[in-house]
C-alpha cells in the first residue's frame, strides 16, 4: 500500500496531538517497558496504515482512539489467548476492600496501583477506564467502543466506585 | 494535609518515556509487515503445492505423470527456501532506518528481478514433464484439450510477469524518494 501525502499529513497531526494519549494506553496493555516499545510502535503503524482510509465520518481523535483500542486488545489477545484472569469492573468493585492509606501516599506509588488495576480488567473495561481516565465524557467513550451510552455510564459509575475505594477511601495525613 | 490523588490527573501526568516514530521508521515498519505478510501467504501456497503433488505421485499411475509430481513437489520446495533466503522480512536496527529501508526495498527489487530464475524456472522440468506424460498417455485427444495446460501456464506466467513489473515499479519509486529525502 503505497502512503500519500494526505496520509502522511494526517498521521502528523494525529501523531503530534495524540502520541502522548497513545503511549499512556500502551502502558494500560503492556507491563513490560521493552515490549511496550513495541506494541507502541504496532500502534503508530496501525494508525498511519488506517489513515489511508480516514474519511473524515468521525473525528479524528475518535478514529485514533479506535485504531489503537484495537490494536492493543488484539494484542493483549494474542499474548494472553486464556483471558480467564481478567475480570470485569463489576467483579473487581467486589474485590475491593479498604486500601493501606500509606501505600498511596506516593504518586509513583499511587500510579502503579491504578495501573495495576487497569491490567486486571477485560478489554471492554479497560477501554473505558483508559478513555475516562484520558478524560473522554460518555458520549465520547461511547463513539469510541460501540458500548451504549447507558453501558458505557454503568461501567464509568463503577470505576469511579473503585478509584474512590482504592485512592480516597482515608485521606493520609 | 495531603489530598488523595486524583487518578485522571495521575494519569494524563505521566511523563512521556519514549520518542515519537519518524515517518520514515512508519514508512519502513509498514513495508518490513507487507513482506512477512507476503511471504506468509507464498509459504502457505508451497505447502499445498508439496501436499497436492505429493499425493498426484501416489495416485497418478502413469510413470512419467509421477515423475513429474515429484519435481514439482521439489520445485515448491526449493521456492519456500530460496523465498526465506533472498526475501525474507529482517528485524529492523535501531538506528538509521532510512538506510535500512533503502537497503531493504533494493534487496525486495533484487529479489523480484531474479525471481524468474529462482521462483518460475524450477516449476519448469516438472509442468513440461507432466504436460509431455499427459500428451503421451492420451495421443487421440483433441487439439484443444491438448493445449488446455501449455495455454494455461504461458497465461499464468504472463500475469505473473506483468505483477513482478508493476511491483518492481514501485519499489524502484519508493527507493527514489528515500535518495531524494536523503539528498534533502
Amino acid at each position: 500500500m503505497p502512503s500519500d501525502a494526505s496520509q502522511d499529513q494526517r498521521y502528523r497531526e494525529a501523531a503530534e496531538t495524540y502520541g502522548p494519549a497513545m503511549e499512556r494506553l500502551a502502558r494500560g496493555y503492556e507491563r513490560d517497558a521493552h515490549l511496550r516499545r513495541d506494541l507502541l510502535q504496532d500502534l503508530h503503524v496501525a494508525l498511519w496504515r488506517s489513515l489511508a482510509d480516514f474519511d473524515g465520518r468521525c473525528s479524528l481523535r475518535t478514529w485514533v482512539y479506535r485504531v489503537a483500542h484495537n490494536t492493543a486488545t488484539s494484542y493483549v489477545l494474542r499474548r494472553r489467548r486464556d483471558t480467564a484472569g481478567l475480570a470485569g469492573i463489576d467483579e473487581i468493585a467486589e474485590l475491593s476492600g479498604p486500601d493501606d492509606p500509606e501505600a498511596a501516599a506516593g504518586a509513583r506509588q499511587a500510579l502503579d496501583r491504578l495501573l495495576a488495576l487497569i491490567h486486571e480488567l477485560k478489554p471492554p473495561d479497560r477501554q473505558v477506564a483508559l478513555l475516562y481516565l484520558e478524560d473522554l465524557d460518555a458520549a465520547a467513550i461511547g463513539e469510541v467502543t460501540g458500548l451504549s451510552p447507558g453501558a458505557v455510564a454503568v461501567r464509568i459509575h463503577r470505576l469511579k466506585a473503585i478509584l474512590a475505594t482504592r485512592f480516597h477511601a482515608r485521606r493520609p495525613s | 494535609m495531603t489530598g488523595p490523588p486524583d487518578p485522571k490527573a495521575l494519569w494524563r501526568d505521566q511523563p512521556t518515556e519514549t520518542p515519537p516514530m519518524t515517518l520514515e521508521q512508519i514508512h519502513a515498519r509498514g513495508f518490513q509487515d507487507r513482506v512477512k505478510r507476503r511471504n506468509m501467504i507464498e509459504y502457505v501456497a508451497c505447502v499445498v503445492v508439496i501436499a497436492t503433488f505429493s499425493a498426484y505421485v501416489f495416485v497418478l499411475p502413469d510413470p512419467i505423470l509421477k515423475a513429474a509430481s515429484v519435481l514439482c513437489a521439489l520445485a515448491a520446495a526449493y521456492v519456500a527456501f530460496q523465498l526465506h533466503r533472498r526475501g525474507s522480512a529482517r528485524p529492523a536496527p535501531a538506528a538509521d532506518a532510512l538506510a535500512f529501508h533503502r537497503a531493504e526495498l533494493v534487496r525486495q527489487n533484487e529479489a523480484m528481478r531474479t525471481a524468474w530464475a529462482w521462483y518460475l524456472a524450477p516449476f519448469v522440468p516438472g509442468l513440461a514433464l507432466f504436460v509431455v506424460g499427459l500428451l503421451l498417455g492420451h495421443p487421440d485427444a483433441p487439439l484443444p484439450w491438448k493445449l488446455t495446460l501449455p495455454v494455461l501456464i504461458l497465461l499464468y506466467g504472463g500475469v505473473w510477469f506483468w505483477n513482478i513489473r508493476r511491483v518492481r515499479r514501485r519499489l524502484e519509486a519508493q527507493i527514489a524518494e528515500i535518495d531524494a529525502l536523503r539528498r534533502d
